[in-house]
């Protein structure tokens, strides 16, 4: 019994530092912040296809951004 | 007189006057000392104590930041001789693309490298661009999160009655 729990123990923890996310800070988004980062390569068209979609269906947010983690919307 | 604004709860907040999502008002603000951007010599946020400081954050690669800047430097011109100074620290990992930038707005503010992060981390920033009203005692009284053109006329109020205040 304590060898399954040594072992479940040993797994969790092996799981928790495989996990790679990292929070990103506003001043460190230069990178992600690039036009080569963004899902489509046609911004404006994409921007104009964002808004049409969130304006019919009242939802936003969730397809990324082409700014640079400003608070603006 | 406490004012927290900019792109969330910012409309509640300025007609309350009174914004207590943010906890980093009315602490003193961390004192850094940053080499200038575009001259030789460094600067540090205690060289403006006495006077009211507007602390804006900046990149080359935030969209926002190319009216921002400009903006400040409106700030700037108005109320200088005021007791007011703008100062803008930039992010940006590559120092050329900040100068690029900043040489054509010809700001005659104090424009601060901090490449490393460190000041932005100090202040633990939570936008970009984002702001900070100093007071002059070196307590943050109002923090801004992005830019948009429709708070000026209200962080210039705010400003003014500030000025005002002995």
């Amino acid at each position: 019994m304590k060898r399954l729990i040594f072992r479940s123990f040993i797994l969790m923890v092996s799981i928790a530092y495989l996990a790679s996310c990292a929070e990103v800070k506003p001043w460190q988004k230069e990178n992600l912040a690039k036009p080569e980062m963004q899902f489509g390569d046609q911004t404006l068209s994409d921007r104009i296809k964002s808004h049409t979609y969130f304006s019919k269906e009242s939802a936003h947010g969730g397809t990324g951004s082409s700014s640079g983690g400003c608070g603006c919307n | 007189m406490q004012l927290v604004y900019g792109s969330e709860s910012s409309e509640t907040s300025i007609k309350t006057g009174i914004n207590k999502t943010e906890d980093t008002t009315s602490k003193t603000a961390p004192n850094f000392t940053a080499p200038l951007l575009l001259q030789e010599g460094s600067v540090s946020l205690t060289d403006f104590r006495g006077k009211i400081v507007y602390l804006d954050f900046w990149a080359s690669w935030c969209g926002p930041c190319r009216k921002s800047l400009p903006a400040m430097q409106e700030l700037h011109t108005e109320l200088s001789k005021s007791g007011f100074t703008v100062v803008a620290v930039n992010v940006d990992e590559v120092i050329q693309n900040a100068k690029n930038f900043a040489i054509p707005l010809a700001l005659s503010y104090p424009l601060v490298y901090d490449g490393n992060g460190n000041i932005a981390k100090s202040f633990d920033i939570k936008a970009m661009p984002m702001s900070y009203v100093i007071d002059k005692q070196g307590k943050i009284i109002h923090a801004h999160k992005g830019y948009r053109s429709k708070d000026m006329p209200l962080i210039r109020q705010a400003l003014m009655e500030m000025l005002k205040e002995k």
